[in-house]
């Protein structure tokens, strides 16, 4: 343990030594690279899957539950995968490049692991554009759409001319939101560079180089410098976020001084009819082959878990079913045992902590309008969660919490009630306001008809947004990391602020501190699994509620 | 005024047909086997209380819905296998179901450019038919601009554009105040004369099909109950469902004695009618109050303006009489009065 606690200094020097860093640049390149073009192709494929869904009368289920799949991964869970995916030689893709007579490819060296960082990314975020965008497809009024039908429009002429225009909100929410989860994205670069100490500057993002220089290189003003230097650059889209969310709220008012994103009115050339044809069938190809692309690690992950690690490093990979076990499944459920007991209590607490400070709060802002309170709650969502690790773990190092359950409980609530704050305040303002008056007219004080009228009411909204709090909260892994120090005092059985996340990258039966390409497979995947399940079962529950709480209004006649 | 635009309406308007339609909801059967036919150029209401069925029978017209068996003719073609489009049919919705997100002329262009009109042919219909609605000055504008009642004919005007073999309305009205609505009934009406157009319009207002249509179709419980002239199903309803749901206020309902051709507790104009007790509704027009071989308490009074309603106690049953003059009447007074023949139906027999 030798972490020295400097303090961030005052002047500018940090920010000078960080730009003179021969590296910043490459840095700040891939940074921006991976937020954006993840965001750009996973709004176009979730459109493309929002469309599909939105279009048709069968199958809409089953369609929507692959689109929604990598959401029930976390992105741990995800990294992991897809690091065994990329593993040259063994992974299960050169063979199917190869099948297809093109060249193997070396994911994760030097000249391609920026693409391969960004193409996960796409793969982790396919579902939040899809939710987004099929929400304000299907808050078009079904009448408009029968006007549409009986109008002669056919599918291109009505999305591009009619749906697609209506739900640009949702569409910019969308962009917007998942280039945020970009630009503060952690667990993606970390755990494909190798989860380890300093990351190759070839796909170095600055959240992780911020985070080497706090916590490996003894950097701190440098770190602290390069994560304010993120934040700046999430702020950009957090405040295109903050802005087109209160423009498209439901009451409409309130100017702010926030600039207004504007879309173009993009007219498409010629004779619209002649795209109708093709259109329908690009579609179907598009979503057939991301479809491939979604289903593969999930398979892969089920694959690996349940056979013996025998059949792991051989060449040519095995990628189809042979021999199924279900031991070393069981055998890592019970090493994690400890984490999953910690990383459960603690969710517990967090989500409890969450729901009494963010509903009362999302009452008052949905029921008062405190409309800039909202931004702020926005604003503070979009910001990546690296600017508030560094203080986070110096204030648990002077209250001497570092390690233990309090340092969780108390400093996860900082995610998740902004996001719960933004989407419970959707929830109240779509409750009827008669009730409560009803009850104020009858002699009710407002905190006891907020009680009494308001949160029986909000019972579900509430309860959605717990397994929201909850979900956020089983899958955080910088936070758990850094509060437990685990870079540098690994023990095992772990104790403390180890969670599941935290299990997941660093188990390794002979070594302690292992990397994930010295990992076993069979448990590599088990504990993915095991970060999954909850995660599955909670967000199967909570869907209805996620699509309507992202994004709700925005589509006005 | 260009002629060319809807010279040929009149020959273009086709009949519909509808032929054994039956349409379930799951379990749930909204209508069974619906025949009915529909004239080229009228205007036609099908009516009845809401949930009975009125829009999804239109819908299934329009191709909107999908009918579990029967048929739809519209002309002589059958239409069953064709979408909405290819039915040729204009529709006017409950919401109008303008694009929100198109100007005014975007939105009565749309059927057309879709086509592959030329812009400029589509153009000029627009403004064509804007100006014979009315709404010309508003053509720039989005819909969420417009007044309701400009809502209201620019939906018209987008569903007339295209010339429709058959045009379907929604309770296009239900939207609009009540003073607009009287106007908007009428404007319909003039539309509907001058396009020549076969019409089919969706209430669950009695009173509106009544005032507007050519004929009416009463549709209730899972069936069509009667089909005629507004005058026929006033004068001679079929059944007592139709019988009570037309007339307003409602028709009053209460049983008699008949024996040896006087009735009690009130003496009705039942000629020919065999000895018993009988289910009968009898109209509110129809009392005539002042004179006549009956007496009653009155018990309310209801001022509606034009007339009044009162409320009479006849054998312990509350009945609606109109009166235009109700000077000597008060609550608790005998009232006299007759009852005309015209407004007074048997419903069903007792025992039968
Ligand atoms: N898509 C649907 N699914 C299930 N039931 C429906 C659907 N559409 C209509 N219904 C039911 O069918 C009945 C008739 O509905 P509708 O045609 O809208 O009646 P109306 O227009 O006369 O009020 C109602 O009981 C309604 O609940
Ligand atoms: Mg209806």
């Amino acid at each position: 343990m030798s972490v020295s606690l400097s303090a961030p200094s005052s002047n500018l020097s940090s920010y000078v030594s960080l730009f003179a860093q021969t590296d910043f640049g490459r840095v700040v390149y891939n940074t921006v690279f991976f937020a954006v073009g993840t965001a750009v192709v996973s709004v176009l494929v979730g459109a493309a899957f929002a469309i599909l869904v939105d279009s048709r009368r069968r199958a809409k289920r089953a369609i929507s539950l692959i689109a929604y799949l990598p959401y029930m991964i976390p992105f741990t869970a995800s990294a992991l995968i897809w690091a065994t995916l990329f593993n040259p030689g063994y992974g299960p893709l050169d063979p199917i490049l190869t099948s297809l007579g093109l060249p193997a490819i070396n994911w994760l060296g030097p000249a391609l692991q920026l693409y391969s960082l960004t193409m996960v990314g796409v793969w982790t975020s396919i579902p939040l554009a899809f939710l987004i965008i099929l929400a304000g497809l299907s808050s078009v009024p079904k009448q408009v759409k029968e006007a549409a039908s009986v109008d002669g429009m056919e599918m291109w002429d009505y999305y591009s001319s009619v749906a697609l225009p209506l739900a640009k909100g949702a569409v910019i929410t969308a962009f917007l939101m998942v280039m945020i989860l970009g630009f503060g994205n952690f667990d993606l670069p970390y755990i494909l560079s190798g989860a380890g100490g300093v990351p190759p500057v070839t796909m170095a993002t600055m959240v992780v180089y911020a985070y080497a220089e706090m916590f490996y290189a003894n950097l701190a003003p440098q770190g602290l410098a390069a994560a304010i230097f993120v934040a700046l650059l999430a702020s950009i889209p957090g405040l295109l976020l903050v802005r087109t969310t209160l423009g498209a709220s439901k009451d409409g008012r309130g100017r702010t001084w926030l600039p207004r994103l504007r879309v173009p009115r993009v007219h498409l050339p010629g004779s619209r009819r002649a795209f109708n044809a093709p259109f329908r069938y690009i579609l179907y190809l598009v979503c057939s082959l991301v479809s491939v692309f979604i289903l593969f690690p999930v398979y892969w992950m089920g694959l690996i878990a349940f056979r013996p690690q025998s059949l792991d490093y051989l060449l040519p990979p095995i990628i189809y079913p042979t021999k199924i076990i279900t031991g070393v499944f069981l055998q890592t459920v019970a090493q994690a045992s400890p984490e999953i007991i910690t990383t459960f209590f603690v969710s517990c607490a967090v989500t409890a902590v969450t729901i009494l400070l963010a509903a009362p709060a999302a009452y008052i802002i949905a029921r008062e309008r405190k409309r800039a309170l909202l931004g702020i709650m926005i604003y503070v969502f979009s910001l990546p969660s690296i600017v508030f690790v560094y203080g986070i773990f110096s204030m648990m190092v002077g209250l001497r919490m570092l390690n233990t359950w309090t340092a969780l409980i108390l400093t996860e609530p900082l995610f998740t009630v902004p996001f719960v704050v933004w989407t419970m305040t959707n929830f109240y303002s779509s409750l009827p306001r008669q009730y409560e008056e009803a009850a104020l007219v009858d002699g009710y004080s407002r905190i006891r008809s907020f009680i009494s009228i308001v949160m029986p009411l909000a019972r579900p909204g509430l309860i959605a947004a717990g397994m929201v709090a909850f979900i956020f909260s089983w899958h955080l892994l910088l936070f758990p990391l850094v509060l437990s120090q685990t870079p540098f005092s690994f023990t095992f059985p772990p104790v403390g602020s180890n969670t599941v996340t935290t299990f997941a990258i660093l188990f390794d039966p002979d070594s302690t501190g292992g990397t994930i390409s010295n990992n076993v497979w069979t448990q590599l995947a088990s504990s993915g699994i095991i970060l999954a399940i909850p995660v599955i079962i909670l967000s199967i529950v909570a869907q209805g509620y996620l699509l309507k709480g992202l994004y709700s209004g925005g589509v006005k006649g | 005024m260009p002629a060319h635009l809807f010279s040929g309406a009149e020959a273009r308007a086709a009949g519909v047909r509808l032929q054994g339609i039956t349409k379930k909801f799951g379990k749930f059967t909204v209508f069974e086997g619906v025949d009915l036919e529909i004239s080229p150029g009228e205007l036609f209401s099908l009516v009845g209380p809401s949930g009975s069925g009125k829009t999804t029978l239109l819908r299934i017209i329009a191709g909107l819905e999908v009918q579990d068996s029967g048929h739809v003719f519209i002309g002589t073609r059958p239409v069953d296998a064709l979408g909405p489009a290819k039915r040729n049919i204009g529709m006017v919705f409950q919401d109008y179901a303008l694009y929100p997100n198109k100007t005014v002329m975007e939105n009565i262009t749309s059927p057309l450019t879709v086509r592959g009109m030329k812009k400029e042919d589509a153009l000029k219909d627009a403004r064509e038919i804007a100006g014979r609605l009315g709404i010309d000055e508003t053509l720039e504008r989005r819909p969420g601009q417009i007044s309701g009642g400009q809502q209201q004919r620019v939906a018209l005007a987008r569903a007339l554009i295209k010339h429709p073999d058959v045009f379907l309305l929604d309770e296009p009205f239900s939207n609009l105040d009540a003073q607009l609505r009287f106007s908007a009934r009428k404007f319909l009406k003039d539309v509907q004369r001058e396009f020549g157009m076969t019409t089919i319009y969706v209430t669950h207002d009695q009173s509106e099909a009544l005032s507007i249509s050519d004929r009416v179709a009463i549709i209730g419980n899972g069936r069509i109950r009667q089909v005629g002239t507004p005058k026929e199903i006033y004068a001679s309803p079929a059944d007592e469902f139709t019988a009570t749901f037309i007339g307003s206020p409602p028709l009053n309902v209460m049983y008699v004695k008949v024996s040896g051709g006087s009735s009690t507790p009130v003496s009705l104009p039942l000629g020919g009618v065999a000895d018993g007790t009988f289910k009968v509704g009898i109209r509110p027009e129809s009392l005539v109050l002042g004179s006549g071989p009956n007496e009653a308490e009155a018990t309310a009074f209801e001022y509606a303006g034009r007339e009044t309603i009162v409320y009479l106690s006849i054998g312990g049953v509350e009945v609606r009489a109109i009166a235009h003059d109700v000077r000597g009447m008060a609550t608790g007074r005998k009232v006299k009065f007759s009852v005309n023949p015209g407004g007074v139906h048997v419903l069903s027999k007792e025992g039968a």
